[in-house]
């Protein structure tokens, strides 16, 4: 992909201070403060509800929101973001360009809108359609595509304008692991030029991301590095494998410093506060003498369980 | 089938079609819009008619002509100084008929013995057709019944004899005394109360029912319901027969609308209009079943029955006679369900008329419901 | 001026988008050229009231010549069936009550010796269940009596002498004349309007319907994302429906003049010009309905009963003349009521610039108002 000039020199940045935005009388975000800094991949990760969806709306700029400070690119939210439309790409939820329209009357069109010269145009065109192996299908309506070609081409769509910053809505959602490579391709072509946010529910994919945004309830409870984040959750994770994890996990929940048991397939997963344990050997013994069990480890703490831990105490805030 | 479930299923969608803001309102504005809407546009009278007048004779017989045709309340005269402007007037649509008095209007009646009568133009927009075909009939009378008067006094303060005064007008004509039969004024609201009863069941409860039952698959609900001991017979009843009890209502509160606010009330009886008009909401729901089962999302079956009733509205007698239609178009219309019963609701509201002299006109639609009935459930068969 | 030039580029890319979705929408453009043709066929050769074929009955208690001849000349007038013969007054009645005869015509004993001494009556029962078609043969059959001369033998006497007090009753003879339509046709009442429902129709629905369309599946907020505003996104999106527009009224006029030879009378230019203001106010009517509702089925539920009362209170169909003040002034709201005003002028009447002026400034008028409530209704946002 060619330099994009509009980024060379500017540091894109999102700085957002007590961003509010309801919807009658409830409040979907109820103060957010986020800084943002240089061209990365951030994930905004939460629970369902917890107002990822109308952050990224608010960023892209197509909400009214009330604020301290709503900066984003250098141009306020609360002001004319024409300009700073200009400088964004931006991927809703649901499948979203016209379905009558052929593959590249989409894109000449986001073209046109961008005032993208047609020359520039053609090769751009040329160059995410051949990356995204969606030349053959350049005159197809886009509502014949597949659910993977939709979602690459969203995404192509998205990239035409070389925007400095790319907000993606569960882009990926309901799309096959061939596909999100591809896309995953895509935006890894961009980092170091280009912000890009994307809110996901997939865990490989939040563990990818240069930073996390962990938001619930309308507000950011954590941001930092995957490792950052976990290293903020203070939780011992132990893997108990068993003939029968379900026949255990009860037991294991009796234990004073377990959190929260969970089985799959052949093991319980079994999460210990931090706090309170008595040290990883006594855990493992505790574990190990319960009826069933066969092995017990020590396990590195992942992102479901960063994820899981961080909801927790999101819940008790 | 079992009773209680089918009253369990009723209840729910009572409460469903209820809580639904968009529903209420359509089940209770739209028929009274229409009833209030309808009722107003059909005029067979003349009032307030802008009326252009050219005055060229300017006589004292004039202006006691121009004050008969004021005093009618029928006109409002406005004056033209030439006949130029007059008919620039007419053209631009400001008046919507003219009249032109000729110079020698006075001397014309004055010399009465033998002479034609003076002559009064009259000139209508023929443009439009019910206006100006109202407007004439009722400018006519006046202008006889002025006349005569005039010429009446005229002559008589002349000396003249009423015999000689009688004489050129006995001889030519007859009279017509004209009695409307039901309706005495011919007024058009009774006519358009009727059938606006018609154009609600035929379309309005059609649309909700599609719309109703196209949203319930949509969301799910359907399938739901099918995990449950229901049959499918059964929720589609419980669906149907709220939908069937609201409809009915609905008739009972336009009929109760049109006569308290319209002063409308059926010449006949009123239980029997319900009883009919309860037969023909089946119909509707019948249809509605079948749109809303061949159509994949709710405004899909807002346009199909759109595209299907609309024309079916118009070609039912609703605000067009049938008979005034091309041979083949009536008998087209008269095969659809809604003719009938426009038919059947005029009879009732206007003519008083009762079952004996109804049968025929029930008859098909009765033959008609069963069809549709039928057609309805072999569609839901063919589907489940 | 930069942003006059961005504003219009946008717009025209809309209206690139636009078009393009229109010109694969194979069900939409076969609306576009039917509709107009059913709605033609319908008002020009199905529709009407003038009354025809209707069913009369006659009791004859004179039995005399004159009364055949009386009957012969109202039979004569083209709007009857052939008369039915009742032997009572009971029997006639009871024709009137089942709706199988719409007047009963008496024709009294006297009736024959009536003419030698003073002025003959007749009775005439009409069935006010049907009041238009009752009034307009009540007219009809007053006017064949009032002419009709009992006495045959004073015709030509008559003729020589008075030759004009059969239009009169006594003292003053009227002559009308309809001007622009000398038979009163219903047909060419409702041909000349005809542009004005099917450009209603398709304004209203394509705009309120369109653009709900484009919320529920996404590509407005899509679209928002881009540098343009809800402004241009609705005026681009219904630029391509203005030459719709003009499409489908030509379809209408050439159809009213080559199949009922319903040709306009006055100023081309000036229809196109009335057209423009109202195609704006229509469709801005539809972005004030989709404003209104969340849903697609929502949005024709609402169109569809906002175009039948504009139908109905507009004029278009039945004289707004006659209609109860209150009534009368809630439908000088519509668009409709002064497109078709102004479209009767120009088509039938001959009309010209000169003679639509007021309808054209109403238009422009609701245009303006329409759009201030558009743009308050409108968020500049998403939600």
């Amino acid at each position: 992909m060619s330099a994009a000039p509009t980024l060379a020199g500017a540091a894109p940045e999102i700085d957002l201070a007590q961003l509010v935005k309801r919807y009658g009388r409830k409040h979907a975000l109820e103060g957010v403060d986020l800084q943002l800094t240089g061209a990365q991949l951030v994930g905004v990760v939460g629970p369902d509800g917890a107002g990822k969806t109308t952050l990224l709306r608010a960023i892209a700029g197509l909400l009214e929101v009330e604020a301290q400070r709503a900066n984003v690119l250098g141009f306020d939210l609360r002001g004319d973001v024409r300009a700073l439309k200009a400088q964004v790409g931006y991927v809703p939820q649901l499948f979203a360009l016209n379905r009558e329209l052929s593959v590249i009357e989409n894109l000449r069109f986001t073209g046109k809108l961008h005032r993208i010269a047609t020359a520039v145009f053609e090769r751009r065109a040329e160059e995410l359609l051949a990356r995204t192996a969606l030349a053959p299908f350049a005159d197809r309506p886009t509502g014949a595509l597949s659910g993977g070609m939709k979602q690459k081409l969203a995404v192509a769509n998205a990239l035409l304008p070389e925007p400095a910053l790319l907000v993606l809505d569960e882009c990926t959602a309901g799309v096959d692991v061939v596909a999100r490579a591809e896309i995953a391709a895509l935006l890894a072509a961009r980092r170091g030029e280009t912000l890009v946010l994307l809110s996901t529910s997939y865990l490989d994919e939040a563990a990818s991301c240069d930073r996390l945004v962990y938001l619930d309830a309308g507000r950011v409870l954590a941001t930092g590095t995957p490792a950052e984040l976990r290293a903020q959750v203070r939780v011992e994770l132990y893997r108990a494998w068993a003939a029968a994890p379900r026949a255990i996990a009860a037991a294991a929940r009796a234990l004073p410093y377990v959190v929260a048991v969970r089985t799959s397939g052949r093991y319980a997963r079994v999460e210990v506060a931090a706090e309170r344990s008595p040290g990883a050997a006594r855990v493992i013994a505790d574990l190990a003498a319960l009826a069933g069990v066969r092995v017990v480890e020590l396990r590195p703490l992942d992102m479901e369980t960063t994820l899981l831990a961080l909801a927790r105490s999101g819940a008790r805030a | 089938m079992k009773a209680r479930r089918l009253r369990t299923l009723m209840v729910r969608e009572v409460r469903a079609t209820l809580r639904d803001p968009f529903t209420v309102i359509s089940l209770i504005a739209v028929p009274l819009v229409a009833l209030l809407a309808f009722s107003s546009i059909l005029a067979t009278n003349v009032e307030h008619m802008r009326l252009g007048v050219h005055d060229a004779s300017r006589s004292a017989l004039s202006r006691r002509l121009l004050s008969d045709v004021a005093a009618s309340g029928a006109f409002d005269p406005s004056p033209y100084a030439t006949r130029e402007a007059l008919e620039a007037a007419l053209v631009a649509g400001e008046i919507s008929a003219a009249l032109v008095l000729p110079p020698d209007l006075q001397d014309a009646l004055a010399q009465r013995a033998g002479a034609a009568p003076p002559e009064v133009q009259v000139l209508y927009d023929g443009a439009e057709t019910v206006l100006a075909g109202n407007a004439d009939a009722f400018l006519r009378s006046i202008l006889a019944a002025s006349g005569a008067r005039i010429s009446v006094r005229e002559l008589s303060s002349r000396a003249t004899r009423l015999g000689e005064l009688r004489s050129p007008a006995a001889r030519a004509g007859v009279d017509v005394v004209t009695q409307a039969l039901f309706n005495p004024q011919l007024l058009g609201r009774p006519f358009m109360v009727a059938g606006t009863f018609g154009f609600v069941l035929s379309f309005v409860t059609v649309l909700i029912t599609a719309v109703s039952i196209v949203n319930e698959r949509l969301s799910g609900t359907f399938d739901q319901l099918q995990l449950t001991p229901a049959t499918t017979v059964e929720i589609l009843l419980g669906k149907l027969l709220p939908l069937g009890a609201v409809f009915s209502l609905d008739v009972l509160l336009m009929v109760v609308v049109a006569g308290l606010v319209l002063g409308v009330w059926p010449a006949g009886s009123v239980l029997f209009f319900l009883l009919v008009a309860t037969v023909y909401v089946s119909m509707s729901l019948s249809l509605g079943l079948i749109f809303s089962a061949t159509s994949a999302t709710a405004a899909e079956a807002v346009q199909k029955t759109v595209l299907f009733s609309v024309p079916l509205v118009q070609l039912s007698g609703f605000a067009f006679p049938i008979r005034n239609m091309p041979m083949p178009v009536q008998w087209l219309a008269e095969l659809l369900p809604a003719t009938h019963f426009i038919r059947v609701a005029r009879a009732i509201y206007l003519r008083g008329a009762g079952p004996f002299e109804l049968w025929s006109e029930l008859l098909f639609l009765g033959a008609f419901g069963a069809a549709l009935i039928a057609l309805a459930v072999r569609t839901l068969e063919r589907r489940t | 001026m930069e942003r006059l030039r961005h504003f219009a580029t946008n717009v025209l890319a809309m209206a690139y988008r636009e078009g393009s979705v229109m010109r694969h929408d194979k069900a939409f453009i076969a609306a576009v050229a039917v509709q107009p043709i059913v709605m033609l066929l319908l008002f020009g050769g199905a529709l009407s009231n003038e009354p025809a074929n209707v069913p009369w009955a006659v009791l004859d208690q004179s039995q005399s010549a004159g009364a055949r001849r009386l009957v012969e000349e109202i039979g004569a007038t083209g709007y009857f069936l052939a008369p039915q013969r009742v032997a009572s007054y009971e029997d006639g009645r009871a024709l009137l009550a089942r709706g199988a005869a719409v007047a009963l015509v008496v024709i009294p004993h006297d009736f024959q010796r009536d003419t030698f001494r003073s002025r003959p009556q007749i009775q005439l029962l009409l069935d006010g269940a049907d009041p238009l078609t009752a009034a307009r043969i009540g007219g009809t059959i007053g006017q064949v009596a009032r002419k009709f001369d009992p006495d045959l033998r004073s015709v030509a006497a008559r003729s020589a002498d008075r030759p004009a007090v059969a239009n009169g009753s006594a003292g003053l003879q009227t002559r009308p004349r309809f001007w622009f339509n000398p038979t009163l046709r219903d047909r060419n009442f409702f041909l000349a309007a005809l542009g004005g429902m099917l450009l209603t129709n398709l304004c209203f629905s394509v705009s309120s319907i369109g653009l709900v369309g484009e919320r529920e599946s996404g590509t407005y907020e899509a679209t928002l994302a881009l540098p343009t505003s809800p402004l241009e996104i609705v005026l681009g999106k219904l630029l391509p429906y203005v030459g719709v527009c003009y499409v489908v009224l030509v379809i209408a006029i050439v159809g009213a003049g080559t199949l009922f030879g319903v040709w306009p009378k006055g100023s081309w230019l000036a229809i196109g010009v009335l057209t423009l203001p109202f195609v704006f106010a229509s469709l801005s009517v539809g972005v004030l309905i989709s404003t209104l509702v969340h849903t697609s089925a929502q949005a024709v539920f609402l169109t569809v009963f906002v175009i039948l009362p504009s139908v109905v209170l507009s004029g278009v169909m039945f004289p707004y003349q006659l209609m109860p003040h209150g009534v009368r002034a809630i439908g000088a709201i519509l668009p409709l009521r002064w497109y078709q005003i102004g479209l009767r002028s120009l088509v039938l009447r001959g009309g010209d610039f000169g003679d639509v002026w007021v309808p054209l400034v109403a238009l422009c008028l609701q245009f303006t108002v329409l759009m201030a409530l558009v743009r308050w209704r409108m968020k500049p946002r998403l939600g």
